[in-house]
């Protein structure tokens, strides 16, 4: 969109660079859009952890380590809700990144394909590592393995005559993401039952019963690589104004993919291990941040954070709770909403009217 | 929504594969479309098969070739020594060794048209519940007889074991064979006759947490083994459930698909559950327990069993307790 090079878009980035230079971005502003995010979050997970398929006695849940509500509240509510923020925060972080990284605004862990080749080597784990004995613990690995290869794959398929065009970008994902499915399909028509809805479940995908252990790994994982992200935050302001401009401004391109890759390859790869797919949230949370608060993403990357985390919460708080006992996977609920967003903002693109 | 049913396979039930989108059968449509591209070859082969098969309209005869769709009915086609009529058999039927020798035509789901008009039958036998009616249609165009059967209830169970013997010649064996069934379900109504009525869930899948609702055979099962399935609250056949009301509910006996070390880890979590407390986890085999046929006498034996085990001492050496550690 921006490498295709009109008139208006050209006006736009130079808009987006006064953001950039920091005429916008105060270190006050900053604090504040951040507090204002964190507060919202917090407020989330306190919501999501008051409300769930049955009433508990906070009381009880604290207090009364052999109640009933004390083993909802610590072994079942709470990690869910911390994986929830966890896996949020990764998704909407790794949308913010990648939109930037391949300057495509549908850009996302979902429609670039990464998160289907994630899936397919948690699966792939899943149902052959533990036949040789390997264990669960493999699994995380092999989704990263996994994410990685594909993110390469799409990237270098997707580069024609060393140029990134957009919108073979988005086509060469959905090709992927179809690739993936299909893979995915295969190894399910050849495992037993019990596989078979474990592998339903990654495709819908669901924060369903996380241990605390798993919560330690996508948290980890997902601040390492956050870490990355951020300390790449400048860079990715500057590739806005495209390659060769970055290049000259100082941005060592190649290395700044490389890493970027890398890093979101592992947090998706965390967040797919346990939760499997779970579309669109790295698309509409940083877009609805990004109109609200400019494109700067050192601003950017921490607000999608925060409001992926508190947008997951909610998310997996109405699948919770709307059809209690049962469950709706959350994955569901996020491309509910995601759907309709994603058509709208192609429209929007169409236009020529969306900033990046 | 139905969105799990353990006894169909996911590439029937799922939706978009990769976005999740809750589609009602995005990828049954593909399904469909397949199918539809495979009626033309069927109605190309539909010919030759009459040229071949010139007996094969004689529909009035006890003596047929049948075909069946599903683990269930070529389980009763055996069961009432009309096992050698069958000529084909869908890929899930694994009972009684006899059947697996014999040529697969798909499943209910996905009946292979081509496979079953190639082997002449005179009787197709699917499920009611999910049987691809479009498929089907081809080959009653055919001239065979094609029927459906039913297995959401006990009831359902008995009825096409009667209806599929009155179509096979063996409806005295039928009868025997329901009789058999209904002096089984009465004995076990028997044994747990005044005992206490234990709250229990059943599950068929872990991730997700799949348990069996109401208005299922199991369901069935479980209400004659005098226990009170936790899941009714759902009010699904096959609900999702969440673990929270699992652990607010305080199911006595939980009886989990999975055996093993797998399931001792995931249970040992929610120690106050009175059948993890109380090592009251028990392992099932889906061989027969998901297989809604003759066997389920045998089936309901077993449950039984798991939620009282001191009224079935002779079955208790055979319970597969799930260990959780500590």
């Amino acid at each position: 969109m921006i490498q295709s090079g009109g008139a208006p878009q050209i006006s736009r980035v130079g808009a987006g660079f006064d953001d950039l230079a920091g005429a916008h971005l105060t270190r006050g502003r900053m604090l504040a859009i951040v507090s204002a995010l964190a507060a919202l979050t917090a407020a989330a997970a306190l919501i999501a952890t008051a409300f769930g398929s049955v009433h508990i006695s906070l009381e009880r849940a604290l207090f009364d380590p052999a109640s009933p509500d004390h083993v909802i509240f610590v072994a079942a509510r709470l990690p869910r809700v911390m994986m929830g923020i966890a896996v949020g925060a990764v998704l909407a972080s790794v949308g913010a990144a990648l939109q930037a990284l391949v300057r495509n605004p549908l850009a996302e862990g979902g429609i670039l394909g990464i998160s289907g080749g994630s899936a397919f080597g948690a699966i792939l784990a899943l149902v052959f590592a533990s036949r040789i004995g390997a264990g669960q613990s493999v699994v995380p690995i092999f989704a990263f393995a996994a994410a990685l290869l594909s993110t390469l794959a799409v990237y270098r398929i997707a580069q024609v005559d060393g140029q990134l065009e957009p919108f073979t970008l988005l086509l060469v994902g959905v090709i992927f993401n179809a690739f993936w499915g299909a893979a995915i399909m295969l190894v399910n028509s050849v495992v037993n039952l019990y596989y078979a809805h474990t592998i339903l479940f990654w495709l819908m995908g669901s924060l369903e019963a996380p241990t605390w252990r798993e919560v330690a790994v996508v948290s980890g994982l997902g601040a390492a690589g956050f870490a990355v992200l951020m300390s790449k935050a400048r860079d990715l302001n500057l590739l806005s104004l495209g390659d060769e401009t970055a290049a000259e401004l100082g941005v060592e391109i190649n290395a700044l993919r490389r890493n970027i890759f890398i890093a979101t390859s592992l947090m998706i790869g965390a967040a797919v291990s346990v939760s499997g797919i779970i579309s669109f949230v790295g698309l509409i949370v940083p877009h609805v941040l990004r109109l609200a608060f400019g494109s700067d993403h050192r601003l950017l990357l921490p607000a999608s954070l925060l409001g992926g985390a508190a947008f997951m919460v909610l998310a997996d708080l109405a699948a919770r709770v709307v059809i209690a006992p049962a469950e709706i996977p959350v994955g569901a609920i996020t491309a509910l909403c995601g759907g309709p967003f994603f058509i709208y903002m192609l429209r929007r693109q169409d236009r020529g009217a969306l900033s990046l | 929504m139905k969105l799990i049913d353990p006894r169909v396979p996911m590439q029937l039930r799922s939706t978009h594969p990769l976005t999740g989108a809750p589609g009602i059968g995005y990828l049954r449509r593909m399904a469909l479309a397949i199918g539809r591209a495979r009626l033309a070859a069927a109605a190309a082969l539909l010919c030759c098969a009459r040229i071949a098969a010139p007996a094969m309209a004689a529909a009035a005869s006890p003596v047929q070739r049948i075909v069946s769709l599903a683990p269930s009915v070529t389980e009763t086609l055996f069961a009432l020594g009309a096992g050698d009529q069958v000529v084909g058999v869908s890929q899930y039927c694994d009972y009684p060794p006899a059947a697996t020798r014999l040529p697969r035509v798909g499943s209910f789901l996905t009946p292979n048209v081509e496979a079953i008009i190639g082997l002449r039958p005179t009787l197709v036998i699917g499920l009611g519940l999910s049987s691809d009616t479009r498929e089907l249609e081809v080959v009653r165009a055919t001239g065979c007889s094609v029927i459906t059967v039913g297995d959401d209830s006990l009831q359902a169970i008995e009825a096409s074991i009667r209806d599929i013997g009155g179509r096979v010649g063996r409806a005295d064996a039928a009868r025997a064979l329901v009789a058999r069934l209904d002096a089984r379900i009465a004995s076990v109504r028997a044994r747990v006759a005044g005992s206490r009525r234990p709250r229990v869930l059943m599950l068929v899948g872990h991730e997700p947490i799949v348990a069996v609702g109401w208005r299922t055979y199991l369901d069935d099962l479980l209400t004659i083994a005098n226990s009170e399935n936790i899941a009714h609250a759902s009010g699904q056949q096959w609900p999702e459930l969440s673990i929270e009301y699992i652990i607010a509910t305080r199911p006595d006996v939980i009886l989990d698909g999975q055996m093993g070390t797998a399931a001792g880890r995931f249970w040992n979590r929610f120690s106050t559950i009175p059948a993890v407390r109380n090592h009251r986890v028990y392992g099932y085999p889906d061989n027969p327990i998901l297989h809604p046929g003759p066997r389920v006498g045998s089936s309901l034996e077993m449950l039984a069993a798991m939620i009282h085990p001191a009224r079935f001492p002779q079955s208790a050496a055979a319970l597969h307790p799930v260990e959780v550690a500590r």
